[in-house]
C-alpha cells in the first residue's frame, strides 16, 4: 500500500480546511449579533446613580455564605468577562455556591464623564453601593471582590472605609506598578513599560485632547501586547473553531466582550496612568483620594489575593506586592494557572477560581 | 546485473538527493537575501519613508522654516487667526504622517529578522540531514514563535518606545489642532463648542461632588451616632 507523501497530506488537509471554512461560513450566516449573548445571569437593578448601576443577582442556590459580596470591575473593559456564558461564568458559579452576589456596572462613560476621578469612583459610587447593600441586607459590613482596576478601587475603599469591609477579595489586581521590572518574562508587563516610556505631559495631552482614554485605543494597545495571537486570530486560529457551533459561539462571545470596551473617564485615567503606573504612588503610600492618603497598612481585614501566573497585563509580581504592605494578619495568596482573561473565561480555569473564593469566604463567614 | 526496479530506486534516490541539495541551496540563498535586505534596504527604506512628506522633504529648507515661523511666531492682532490655525493643522498632519512612517519602519524590523532566523532554522534542518515531515501547522507554529519573540523584543527596545511615544504625541497634537479648528468654526456659526461642553460638565461634576459630600457628611453623622 502506497504511503502518503507530505504533499498528499498537505492537499488532504487543505481540502479538509476548505470544508471547515465552508461549514463555518454556513454557521456564521445563521448567527445574528443578538444571538451572541454575554452577561446573561439574571439580576435585578437596585439603584442607579448617574450612569452607574447597582445590581443584585437572583439566587440560584440556598444561601451558604451570609455576608453579601459586591463585585467591582474596572473601567477598562466590562464586568461581562466574569459572566461570559453560562458554563464560563464566575458569577454563575459563585451563585451556585450559595453566595449573595451584587454587582456595580459602570455603564458606558463618555466625554460627559471626563471630570470623574478615582476619588469619585471610590468615595462616592462604591461607597454609595456599599451603604445601599448594608441597608438592604441589614449587614454592617460586606465583602468586596475587585477585578483588575476594580481591585485597586476596592483596595483603596477598604483602606479608607474599613468599617464597612468584612473581607477583601482581589483578582488580577496591580498594587506595585513597577514590580514588572524584575520579571524576566519579556511578554509580560508591556503596559507598564509603555506607560513609563511616556512623559506626564503626554498623558495630559491625551486627556485634554480626547477627554477620555478611548476604548478603541486601549483595544489596540492590548492587541499589540500579543502580536502573533492578534495576527492569527481571524485566520489560522479560526480554522479549528469555525465549523463547531459551540466553539464558534465561545469565540464570538469573547469577541463581543473585547469589542465592548468603554472609554475610560479622563481625570480618572490621568490618575491611573500618571499617579499609579508612572509614579507608583499606591505602594509608596502616596496615593490620595478625597484628600486622604491610601494607607495599605490600614487594610486589616482578611484578604484573598488571586493572581494568574501567566498574566501578561498585570504581571504576578505586581499583584503579590500587596502581601508585604497590607496590614492584614489574615492574608492568603492564590496563584492560579492561566492569563489575565483566561483566569475567568477559559474552560481550564472554570471551577478552580470559584472553589478557592467560595471556600475562603465560607471559612470567614459568620 | 541490475534489475529495472533497482534502476528506478536509484534514480528516485538520486532525484531526492538533488532535490535536497536544491532545497538546501534555496534556503541558503533566501536566508542570504533576507539578511542582505535587512542590512542594506532597511536603512534606505527607513530614510525614504521619513522623507516621504512635504515637511520631511524640506527639512532644513526654506518652506519648512517658513511654516514653522508662521505656526510658532507671535500672534498679530489684525491677522485673521484661522489662517494660522489651518497652517498649524497642516503642519500637525504632516508631522503625524512622518511619525507614523518612522514608527512603521521600526515596527516592521522584526519581520526581516524573523525571515532570516526562520530560514536559518530550515537550512539547519536540511544540513543536519533531518527528514522534514512538518506540515503547514508546525511550520506556521515555528515561524509564529520566532516572529512573536522578535516582535516582543522589538516592542521593548528604546527606539520602538521613542517612535511610539512620538507617534502618540503627534497624533494627539493633530487631534487637538483639529478640535481647535472645529471649535473656531462652530463659534463663528454660533454653535456651542466642545470647550463649552467640557466647561459645563466640569461645573456639573463639581456641583454634584459638593452636594454629595454634604449628603454623605450628614449620613455619616447620623450613622456614627446611631452605631455609637
Amino acid at each position: 500500500m502506497a504511503m502518503d507523501t507530505p504533499f498528499d497530506e498537505f492537499l488532504k488537509e487543505w481540502s479538509d480546511n476548505i470544508d471547515k471554512v465552508r461549514t463555518g461560513a454556513g454557521l456564521l450566516s445563521k448567527i445574528r449579533d443578538a444571538d451572541v449573548d454575554v452577561g446573561t445571569t439574571p439580576k435585578t437593578l437596585i439603584e442607579r446613580r448617574d450612569k452607574v448601576e447597582l445590581f443584585r443577582y437572583d439566587p440560584i442556590a440556598e444561601r451558604s455564605v451570609d455576608t453579601p459580596v459586591l463585585i467591582v470591575y474596572g473601567l477598562i473593559g466590562r464586568y461581562t468577562m466574569a459572566d461570559l456564558q453560562p458554563d464560563r461564568s464566575l458569577v454563575r458559579s459563585l451563585l451556585a455556591k450559595g453566595i449573595d452576589l451584587w454587582l456595580i456596572d459602570w455603564g458606558q462613560p463618555g466625554r460627559g464623564e471626563r471630570w470623574l476621578t478615582i476619588d469619585d469612583y471610590v468615595d462616592d459610587y462604591i461607597d454609595e453601593a456599599v451603604e445601599r447593600i448594608c441597608a438592604e441586607t441589614g449587614h454592617e459590613k460586606i465583602t468586596l471582590l475587585g477585578i483588575c482596576e476594580g481591585g485597586v478601587f476596592t483596595t483603596c475603599y477598604a483602606a479608607l472605609h474599613p468599617r464597612r469591609v468584612k473581607n477583601l477579595v482581589l483578582t488580577i489586581t496591580p498594587i506595585d506598578f513597577h514590580a514588572d521590572v524584575d520579571d524576566p518574562a519579556l511578554h509580560r508587563g508591556f503596559l507598564n513599560v509603555w506607560i513609563r516610556s511616556l512623559e506626564a505631559s503626554d498623558i495630559d495631552l491625551m486627556v485634554d485632547a480626547l477627554g477620555v482614554i478611548p476604548g478603541e485605543f486601549m483595544s489596540s494597545v492590548f492587541s499589540l501586547m500579543t502580536p502573533m495571537r492578534s495576527i492569527a486570530k481571524y485566520n489560522v486560529d479560526l480554522i479549528d473553531t469555525v465549523d463547531d457551533r459551540d466553539k464558534l459561539m465561545n469565540f464570538l462571545r469573547m469577541e463581543k466582550w473585547l469589542a465592548d470596551r468603554p472609554d475610560h473617564p479622563g481625570s480618572a485615567g490621568r490618575q491611573w496612568l500618571h499617579d499609579l503606573y508612572q509614579e507608583n504612588k499606591l505602594i509608596k503610600g502616596e496615593f490620595a483620594l478625597s484628600g486622604r492618603k491610601v494607607d495599605l497598612g490600614a487594610v486589616k481585614m482578611p484578604i484573598l489575593n488571586v493572581f494568574a501566573l501567566d498574566d501578561h497585563i498585570v504581571p504576578p509580581n505586581c499583584s503579590k506586592a500587596l502581601g508585604q504592605k497590607a496590614g492584614s494578619k489574615d492574608y492568603t495568596e492564590i496563584p492560579l494557572p492561566g492569563g489575565h482573561v483566561g483566569l475567568f473565561v477559559s474552560s481550564r480555569s472554570q471551577g478552580g477560581l470559584t472553589k478557592n473564593i467560595a471556600d475562603w469566604l465560607t471559612a470567614r463567614d459568620g | 546485473m541490475t534489475t529495472g526496479a533497482e534502476n528506478a530506486t536509484e534514480k528516485t534516490s538520486r532525484a531526492f538527493e538533488e532535490m535536497a541539495e536544491f532545497w538546501k541551496s534555496m534556503v541558503q540563498t533566501s536566508g542570504d537575501a533576507g539578511k542582505a535586505w535587512a542590512d542594506s534596504i532597511m536603512p534606505l527604506l527607513s530614510s525614504r519613508m521619513a522623507e516621504a512628506n512635504p515637511l520631511g522633504a524640506t527639512q532644513g529648507g526654506g518652506i519648512a522654516e517658513a511654516i514653522r515661523q508662521l505656526v510658532e511666531g507671535p500672534k498679530l492682532a489684525d491677522v485673521w487667526d484661522i489662517d494660522r490655525q489651518l497652517i498649524s493643522l497642516s503642519a500637525a498632519w504632516f508631522e503625524m504622517r512622518q511619525r507614523m512612517a518612522s514608527y512603521q519602519v521600526i515596527a516592521a524590523a522584526p519581520w526581516a529578522k524573523t525571515f532570516e532566523r526562520y530560514n536559518a532554522a530550515l537550512a539547519a534542518e536540511v544540513t543536519d540531514g533531518e527528514k522534514r515531515k512538518a506540515g503547514w501547522r508546525k511550520d506556521f507554529a515555528d515561524w509564529s514563535a520566532i516572529a512573536n519573540e522578535e516582535m516582543t523584543k522589538n516592542q521593548r527596545s528604546e527606539e520602538f518606545l521613542a517612535a511610539q511615544r512620538d507617534l502618540l504625541r503627534a497624533a494627539l497634537t493633530l487631534r487637538a489642532q483639529q478640535q481647535q479648528f472645529a471649535d473656531t468654526v462652530a463659534k463663528s456659526l454660533g454653535y456651542p463648542t466642545l470647550k463649552d461642553f467640557d466647561e459645563l460638565t466640569r461645573q456639573l461634576a463639581e456641583l454634584r461632588r459638593e452636594l454629595r459630600r454634604r449628603v454623605r457628611a450628614d449620613r455619616d453623622r447620623y450613622t456614627n451616632g446611631d452605631l455609637a
